[in-house]
């Protein structure tokens, strides 16, 4: 019989998520996303939501859903620190955890985490262009992976 | 400024908090088991299932004191998604290898045990000999447990290390399947002869031709449950005794043997049973169960009676039963299992003897009669019906507890006398009988039938018989009725005239008929006929019908 995780993040993803939902409801600073990691052969979309500003740094948190091309996608949840004094290659850190599904004899559903690096380009109005370098790892191992991807802000670039 | 330094240590405090997080979410994989495990030329070959290995890790697996990393071989790829934008590749398979080091083992009989990358493992016990060095000083291998000569011996003087191959000499490498401690003699050039115990690998050997002999192996096998302890034996023959292999100078010979499982011989009886059961009657509601080393059981198959691997076996059944039929009445026979399930341990070549007792459960009846006046009681006999005749078995007087099958039930006729008033003075008896229909019924195994029959009273016969009219186009004209009745019933006809009656005393008058013929001159009449007449409930050896007859003579009226 396997302990269940007590993991305390688990609320603030929750919380994450619900968060998500409050700004689409409000559409003020929700940022869509899609992003290719071309090493891997997946690609991912994301939705953003900035929870908020404190001194040149906004808190933001990320859902997605990434996919392989086979088997079932999976899911995530990030949670992102972006510097707000730069409106041109604005940086960005996050980490956050996975939920990826496997097939037999791997474990139906495996937890993941990672950790990530990127930067954002605004385009024209609230497109905007973004690389970023991620760490992700669970039980069977570990792998980085590079990704490109263009974002969306509804309302505007911020 | 202080806050964006501060948030690359936000993110790593998280991330170590997430680290924190994967510490117990180790994931649930398919059981891993495994099913043989054999050593050829250093290498372990072990096959089992569900092996898996991640991108950077390697499944491991003991084995002869030795902790080794283990691959896959055919292994089947699959990719498992690492969000939020990699993939893993995970490789499964039931097959693994790893290489034996060239020092540091442990001699003897080995468990293997294979440990997947997240720390699941199983075991499988007595699995592989390990081999050890051959010791130089002496014709064949070091026995597993020599102690060295010498004790006291310098430790400069390494007596570990393994001697330098002679390129003019041979070996062999002996395998056994399975892995058991058997002795294996071995005979060669110039006199040679030397014994092993298990799988070996013999080194500087002279070259030539060697006989190598395998004899007959008992173990004894131990299995313990519940308290009690079984013991069995187990006998292994070899499948061929004898093999010869020629060793070439600088090369190494392979004698494999093989041995086969001396089966045991259970044997089992079923009592109490209907006759003729098929076996697959028998199968279906019998359970089989074999003691693992474990102490647990497991279900099993003595299908295959005439030979099956020993150990402790127990037998168990939950009853059985099957529909039944009998002259196209269906009814179902249970059968209660009376034996017990106390375990037998079986050796090879032993015959056991297991008895399964079956009990065939009853039914019940009760049987409440209505219809029959106070002072009279029911009387019942069950009768049991069959294929052959006279299709009725001799009836069981008041039973209640029967064997399911068709039965009649039929009740005794109740016989009373009543004492009704005669006109004339005094009483008359009247015998007045009861009688209830049979009921057929069908009754199963377990089940209770309550079985209401009606007594009726039956009726009393009388019969006028009427003549002396047949030339004549008259009717005769015999009345009747009870005493205390106010309608009469006329019988008429020519001939015999029958009435079924309530049981009593009859008033009956046979009345003149006048001939219209002639003026009226004449009457037809008959003498004797009129009277009171006591009419019994009918039944055949106890009372009689009631015959009246009435002869009209011609005379003149008035006479």
């Amino acid at each position: 019989m396997k302990k269940q995780s007590a993991c305390p993040l688990r609320p603030l993803v929750v919380l994450s998520l619900l968060l998500c939902g409050f700004s689409l409801a409000s559409a003020q600073g929700v940022e869509l996303g899609v992003s290719a990691y071309p090493a891997q052969g997946v690609a991912a979309a994301h939705v953003g939501v900035a929870l908020f500003e404190a001194e040149q740094v906004e808190h933001q948190a990320r859902a997605g859903v990434t996919y392989g091309f086979e088997g079932l996608p999976a899911l995530s949840a990030t949670y992102l620190l972006r510097d707000t004094s730069r409106t041109f290659l604005a940086t960005y850190l996050g980490a956050g955890v996975g939920l990826s599904f496997g097939e037999a004899p791997a474990p139906s559903t495996m937890f993941s985490a990672h950790a990530l690096a990127g930067v954002r380009a605004p385009i024209v109005g609230g497109l905007g262009a973004y690389s970023e370098l991620v760490v992700a790892g669970n039980a069977l191992g570990t792998s980085m992976s590079f990704g490109v991807g263009l974002t969306y802000t509804l309302g505007g670039m911020n | 400024m202080r806050t964006r330094t501060l948030y690359p240590a936000l993110v790593a405090a998280l991330a170590l908090l997430l680290a924190a997080c994967m510490g117990d979410t180790a994931p649930r994989l398919e059981g891993l088991s495994l099913t043989s495990a054999t050593i050829a030329d250093d290498v372990i070959t072990v096959v089992g299932e569900n092996f898996y290995q991640g991108d950077a890790s390697s499944m491991r697996l003991e084995a002869c004191g030795v902790t080794l990393t283990a691959d896959l071989v055919e292994p089947v790829t699959q990719t498992l998604l690492l969000p939020p934008g990699a993939k893993l590749t995970v490789q499964t398979g039931d097959r693994l290898t790893a290489e034996l080091p060239a020092e540091g083992l442990e001699p003897g009989v080995s468990d293997v045990r294979v440990i997947r990358p997240d720390g699941s493992s199983a075991t499988l016990e007595n699995a592989l000999t390990c081999v050890v060095a051959e010791d130089p000083d002496t014709e064949g291998p070091r026995e597993p447990e020599e102690e060295p000569e010498d004790p006291e011996e310098e430790p400069e003087e390494e007596p570990e290390e393994e001697p330098e191959d002679d390129p003019t000499l041979g070996a062999i490498t002996i395998t056994l399947s399975p892995a058991i401690p058997t002795a294996i003699t071995i005979t060669g050039p110039e006199g040679y002869t030397h014994t092993v115990t298990g799988a070996a690998e013999l080194k500087n050997l002279t070259p030539g031709e060697y006989t190598l002999t395998a004899t007959e192996t008992t173990e004894l096998v131990e299995r313990a449950s519940e308290g009690t302890t079984y013991a069995f034996q187990r006998i292994w023959t070899p499948a061929q005794p004898t093999t010869t292999v020629q060793v070439e100078a600088d090369a190494t010979a392979t004698a494999a043997f093989a041995f086969e499982l001396e089966p045991t011989y259970i044997n089992i009886v079923f009592t109490g049973l209907w006759d003729g059961p098929t076996l697959e009657e028998l199968w279906s509601f019998t359970a089989v169960e074999r003691l693992k080393a474990d102490g647990t059981w497991e279900a099993t198959s003595l299908a295959e009676v005439e030979g099956v691997e020993p150990g402790v076996y127990r037998m168990s059944s939950t009853g059985a039963s099957r529909a039944a039929t009998v002259l196209g009445v269906s009814y179902e026979e249970r059968y209660a299992f009376t034996g017990n399930n106390t375990p037998i341990a079986a050796s090879s070549r032993a015959t056991e003897l297991f008895t399964l007792a079956f009990e065939l459960m009853p039914g019940g009846i009760s049987v409440e009669s209505t219809g029959l006046p106070a002072g009279l009681e029911q009387e019942y006999s069950v009768s049991r019906r069959t294929e052959e005749p006279p299709y009725f078995e001799p009836g069981v007087v008041g039973a209640t507890e029967l064997a399911p099958g068709a039965y009649f039930l039929e009740l005794e006729d109740q016989v009373t006398s009543v004492e009704a008033e005669h006109p004339d003075g005094g009483t008359e008896n009247v015998i007045h009988v009861f009688r209830a229909s049979s009921i057929a019924f069908a009754l199963d195994s377990g089940e209770h039938l309550h079985l209401t029959p009606e007594y009726e009273l039956r009726p009393g016969t009388l019969r006028i018989s009427i003549e002396g009219l047949e030339e004549t186009d008259l009717t005769g004209e015999v009345a009747f009725r009870r005493v205390g009745d106010t309608v009469w019933t006329i019988a008429s006809d020519d001939g015999m005239n029958i009435f079924e009656v309530i049981p009593g005393i009859y008033e009956v008058q046979a009345r003149d008929v006048p001939d219209p013929s002639e003026g009226g001159t004449y009457h037809y009449r008959t003498y004797g006929v009129s009277g009171y007449y006591v009419v019994d409930s009918y039944a055949y050896g106890v009372s009689d019908m009631v015959t009246i007859t009435a002869r009209y003579h011609r005379g003149l009226a008035g006479f």
